[in-house]
């Protein structure tokens, strides 16, 4: 059965276009509940901010990646404002990234 | 705030306009080319001159601010624009009377001068209306949306006392206070509206783009405040044939936009993206520009008046410098983010899977974008010499140059869709 970790790597593929950094270590992923008996997954996410207007397309890439996942059917995304993003999310990894020139 | 507040409709209007500025530029250049012996003549009623600042100012600026706040303020300020079947009625009716306008200027004819206004007036009042409607249903009043709603508030103003002074044309009426009206028209537009937005709009694009923090709360306030008492101290002192109050306006937004260039600089320099893209390129050239035309705009309120009366280039280089190198540099930069935001949304909604990659392929650094970036920037550099020396051959020289440098730009905003 798929796990966290799994969903986490297919999920790190997924970029944010603006910054370049992907959105596990830009730390838009909330929380990932994965049910094996329904074969579903659901994440509750969120984006660097509330007006971004790619929220449709990255939801969208987000569920397409998750549906491509073995063992799962379906696949929800929520996104969630709760509690709010910032900066101190971020991977110490994906930081020194961007802040390379 | 939810994603839905940003429709389909209200993409297809926001590139609509954005295309349409991309071909009004390419025009407002060659007109100067073709009218360069214009600006031989004092400003003041040289209708030539009030054609082609109008088609750029209108043409391109308004244009695009239209067009990308159809799309920019329901993701800055969390609202719906509140009528949305008003968008293509407006660019229409918008479009053909500035047409009219610039045309009947430009070949001085009373009657189209007045029925453009009179268009323009009916066309840009309905979407500030539609703006102001939206607007009352904001939730947080901060430092954007006030500048926003403020900066509407100007704009209504403006087009009044531009309807004012197009009518005169037509009737011969109140012709003794036109001057200052037109000075008024002009800080209302380019201080009151543009720049007002402009700060709003850049307090909430930076943190987005650049990851920058936000302006401390004492600063934006101060800034807020200068600028608009800078404005009304203006508009006051027409009816008090100028003097002092005319110059403590000036000193304010002097101040003020030396600020808001201050906390521009302030946030990009502790901003956590580091990557110099081509929008930071534009923009800093932007505040440079925006900071030399302060300083212009304070040499001319110093200098003696016969002076000025005859050397009048500095106000066309001084203006040139304001509008192109501030405004037209930033707005150029940040289409550089937006278009390829908008192409995106636009694929996405017609066969999503694909749209996302196509995305990073328009973002994505390309060289003949530094090479228009440089075209840009030495052309205002160019355009403010010859302006201010009045040399009619450098002015079609950098005329050209800035044409084909806008060419540029429109065909690359075609090739972003076209892929």
């Amino acid at each position: 059965m798929v796990t966290e970790n799994d969903i986490l790597d297919r999920l790190r593929n997924i970029i944010d276009p603006e910054l370049e950094v992907n959105i596990v270590d830009l730390g838009l992923i909330y929380n990932i509940n994965i049910n094996p008996e329904e074969r579903r997954v659901d994440i509750n996410m969120t984006l660097t901010a509330e007006g971004c207007p790619l929220s449709n397309v990255i939801k969208f890439e987000v569920e397409e990646v998750l549906k491509g996942l073995e063992g799962i059917d379906e696949a929800t995304v929520n996104i969630v404002w709760q509690p709010k993003w910032d900066q101190s999310m971020i991977k110490l990894e994906a930081l020194k990234k961007l802040s390379r020139h | 705030m939810s994603a839905a507040n940003t429709t389909d409709s209200s993409i297809n209007i926001a590139l609509r306009h954005i295309k349409t500025a991309a071909v009004f530029l390419p025009v407002f250049f060659y007109l100067m080319f073709m009218d360069a012996g214009s600006f031989q003549a004092y400003f003041f009623m040289n209708t030539v001159i009030i054609s082609l600042t109008h088609v750029f100012t209108l043409g391109f600026i308004l244009m695009v601010i239209m067009g990308a706040s159809y799309m920019l303020l329901p993701v800055a300020l969390g609202v719906k624009i509140a009528y949305e079947k008003l968008f293509f009625p407006v660019y229409y009716a918008f479009t053909g009377s500035l047409v009219i306008f610039v045309t009947g200027m430009h070949f001085f004819s009373p009657v189209f001068i007045a029925l453009g206004g009179s268009l323009l007036f009916i066309s840009i009042g309905t979407y500030n209306i539609n703006i102001l409607f939206s607007l009352k249903k904001v939730k947080k009043w901060d430092y954007t949306s006030l500048a926003i709603l403020f900066a509407y508030i100007y704009l209504a103003i403006g087009i009044l006392i531009g309807l004012y002074m197009s009518l005169l044309f037509y009737f011969n009426i109140g012709g003794q206070y036109i001057f200052y009206f037109l000075i008024d028209h002009i800080y209302i537009m380019f201080i009151g509206f543009v720049l007002m937005l402009f700060t709003g709009i850049f307090y909430r694009l930076l943190p987005m783009f650049y990851m920058t923090k936000t302006p401390p709360r004492y600063l934006w306030l101060t800034d807020f405040i200068l600028l608009n008492a800078g404005v009304a101290a203006v508009i006051l002192s027409s009816f008090f044939a100028r003097g002092v109050l005319f110059d403590a306006g000036s000193a304010f937004l002097c101040t003020g936009i030396l600020i808001f260039s201050g906390i521009f600089f302030y946030l990009m320099a502790a901003r956590i993206k580091k990557k110099l893209d081509i929008t930071t390129f534009y923009l800093y050239a932007g505040f440079f520009y925006l900071i030399l035309s302060v300083l212009a705009g304070i040499l001319i309120l110093g200098l003696f008046s016969r002076t000025i009366t005859q050397n009048y280039g500095i106000y066309y280089s001084f203006g040139f410098v304001g509008l192109f190198g501030f405004i037209g540099m930033a707005i150029i930069g940040f289409l550089h983010k937006i278009f390829p935001f908008l192409i995106s949304l636009k694929q996405f909604e017609k066969m999503k899977k694909g749209a996302y990659a196509g995305l990073f392929r328009n973002m994505r650094e390309k060289y003949l974008q530094f090479v228009d970036l440089i075209l840009f920037v030495t052309g205002v550099l160019a355009g403010a010499y010859s302006l201010l020396e009045l040399d009619i051959i450098l002015i079609k020289i950098t005329a050209a140059v800035l044409f084909f440098a806008s060419l540029l730009l429109f065909f690359n905003l075609l090739s972003m869709e076209r892929k």
